[in-house]
């Protein structure tokens, strides 16, 4: 989910804040689609420290920090079975009986390297630890009054339906102290913070184990709803509660963790990012946020995704007008950044007016340069894998030449009557009409991305 | 400053000829004066044709004109041959409707003796389609002036074809 907000963001969907500070909490660091994501923010953030984030320019605009420079919350205890953390070997016979009627045999000799294999039960236990980390210190010592928190978990694995309340409740307990023994700093603006959370509740199934996992999909319902009962205690301790679930489901091949864990992005994932978007536009603080003088929590909002209709195929009109207006413009734009740079630059920078003595020759070996069409390769590949779930979201028509026509349905994005330039043409005439309004004082690659911004914003602008 | 076109398409006089480079400095061959330069007549629709053609393949916007698919130098050079194969024609066309029309000068068109009978033709026909030859190079030069000074501020186009 954190890598279609990042997609988001670099597309320059609107967000309403201007940092966001991600902060992932995993045992198994080896886990592929983590790697990915890791890569891809760092990516990000080249980009961004790049882009013009003043002036007109929306793409990279929104700033992802990270802090200690890392994305990931590393738990400092890093034993690998269940019995091992928990000391059962060292417990007198009477508690070592209470372990084994508590925890099942494969429970216990869990190998939790990669992960808690969709058991809450060990994840409540091992991560009552995260405190202890650089990382929260990190989080204390930067956070500011105006900060807002949010959660991210599914509901039906064993990492996140176990780590959400647990993180939640250190959040809202007074004078937390670190391992040193001394108070967080900040840690009053951190309980009164407004804070949102997302479960998400099973998109996808799992095949049949071949190895010694504890994976089955077949529970991942009854989970769910034990995850659910036990939440009705969140109840006005968070400011918006969004779910979100997926009954289409495609199946996964089965890879407990680690490097084989590579699950193709699906668009439940986009729709959770979006919750984000929401919870932090201050437009929106009316309907979410719901606190009394004292600044406690009146009630929680509950939301849900919903689209227009519950179709196999997503494309732009199945979503409803709020979610269609906050995508289509980015996703388009970008869309048409990427398109050009991979079928059009190369060929027409050598005669053009606007790359002439800025981006040609040796521009696109630049390291942001490089960056960037590294996140736009990403973003492409992000579609793709959407397209092969059974729950397909495809707006775009991803194979087209086209410059304008890879928006699908009944979409007219592009309302200028100009004929006398058409496909690919009509986006170098733009380019070279902008480039001459660009400020000369930025440097090639800003004003590269600043431009490619304008143009796409001249070319691409759906109007409901 | 009347006589600077004139001037210039004598760089090219070796080419189609002095009896027909004489006529068109306008000379008279009763009064034996000099009238009618129609090196500034031809001069000046050669200039504008090739500025019509130079801003309009900078600032036109029409396919082959300001387009960022044809703002390739062969583009540009394309735009120039037109230029220069339309001057030459009205080169050529005037220096022929003079020529078969009999408004050349009879001592510019013929050497006759004592008696008037011809002795040599001094102007031929292939001499008017050498001077619309030597148009099309003039054309050419008042084209590359015209690009050098009015491409900067198109759009597509400014640095075709350099």
């Amino acid at each position: 989910m954190l890598k279609s907000l990042t997609m988001l963001l670099a597309a320059g969907v609107e967000c309403g804040v201007d940092t966001i500070v991600p902060i992932i909490i995993d045992r198994d660091m080896s886990n592929k689609d983590l790697s990915r994501t890791i890569l891809l923010i760092e990516d990000y953030i080249d980009v961004n420290r790049i882009a013009d984030t003043k002036g007109k320019n929306k793409f990279f605009k929104t700033k992802i920090e990270l802090l200690n420079n890392e994305l990931c919350l590393q738990l400092k205890d890093n034993t690998q079975k269940f019995s091992d953390f928990i000391g059962k070997s060292t417990m007198s016979p009477e508690n070592q009986a209470l372990v084994e009627m508590l925890f099942s045999n494969e429970t216990l000799e869990l190998d939790m390297t990669a992960g808690f294999q969709g058991n809450p039960n060990i994840g409540s236990v091992v991560l009552n630890q995260f405190d202890d980390s650089d990382i929260f210190k990190a989080f204390a010592t930067n956070f500011s009054k105006g900060d807002k928190i949010f959660i991210i978990s599914s509901i039906f694995g064993g990492t996140g339906a176990s780590g959400f309340p647990l993180l939640r409740k250190i959040l809202h307990t007074p004078n937390v102290k670190g391992s040193d023994g001394q108070d967080l700093p900040n840690w009053g603006l951190v309980n009164d913070a407004l804070i949102g959370a997302i479960s998400v509740l099973p998109y996808f199934m799992v095949g049949s184990a071949t190895d010694n996992s504890l994976v089955n999909s077949d529970t991942f319902i009854d989970k769910s709803k034990a995850a659910l009962s036990y939440y009705k205690t969140e109840d006005k301790k968070l400011d918006t509660f969004y779910y979100i679930a997926d009954k289409r489901t495609t199946t996964y091949d089965h890879h407990k963790g680690g490097d084989e864990q590579k699950n193709d992005a699906h668009f439940v994932e986009l729709a959770s990012a979006l919750a984000i978007l929401d919870f932090v536009n201050p437009d929106k603080e009316k309907s979410n946020i719901h606190r009394n003088a004292e600044k406690k929590i009146n009630y929680t909002t509950y939301k849900e995704f919903g689209m227009n209709a519950d179709v196999a195929e997503i494309n732009f009109n199945d979503l409803v007008d709020e979610t269609k207006k906050l995508l289509i413009n980015p996703l388009s734009r970008f869309m048409l950044f990427r398109n050009y740079m991979t079928m059009v630059f190369d060929k027409e920078s050598k005669y053009q007016p606007y790359a002439r003595k800025r981006f040609n020759n040796d521009f696109r070996k630049n390291e942001t340069i490089k960056k960037l069409e590294a996140v736009q390769a990403q973003f492409y590949n992000w579609l793709q894998e959407m397209e092969k779930q059974n729950r397909r979201f495809s707006p775009f028509n991803l194979t087209t030449l086209s410059a304008f026509d890879f928006v699908k349905g009944d979409v007219s994005i592009n309302e200028s009557k100009d004929f006398m330039y058409k496909n690919w043409a009509k986006v170098d005439n733009e380019l070279n009409s902008q480039i001459g309004k660009m400020d000369k004082a930025l440097k090639n690659e800003q004003c590269f991305i600043e431009l490619f911004y304008s143009t796409t914003e001249e070319l691409i602008n759906y109007k409901n | 400053m009347e006589e600077l076109l004139g001037n210039i398409y004598c760089w090219f006089e070796s080419i189609f000829g002095q009896y027909l480079a004489e006529h068109l400095w306008g000379y008279n061959c009763e009064t034996l004066m000099y009238q009618r330069n129609l090196f500034n007549v031809i001069g000046l629709i050669t200039i504008g044709i090739s500025f019509v053609l130079v801003l309009a393949y900078y600032y036109l916007p029409l396919f082959l004109f300001n387009h960022p698919r044809s703002n390739r130098w062969w583009n540009w050079l394309i735009i120039l041959l037109i230029a220069g194969i339309f001057n030459f024609f009205v080169a050529y066309g005037w220096t022929i409707n003079d020529f078969l029309n009999g408004n050349i000068g009879d001592c510019l068109m013929y050497t006759r003796d004592s008696e008037g009978n011809i002795i040599s033709q001094l102007i031929y026909k292939k001499d008017c389609w050498l001077f619309g030859l030597s148009n099309f190079f003039v054309s050419a030069m008042f084209f590359i002036a015209w690009s050098l000074i009015f491409k900067w501020w198109s759009r597509n186009c400014k640095y075709s074809p350099f």
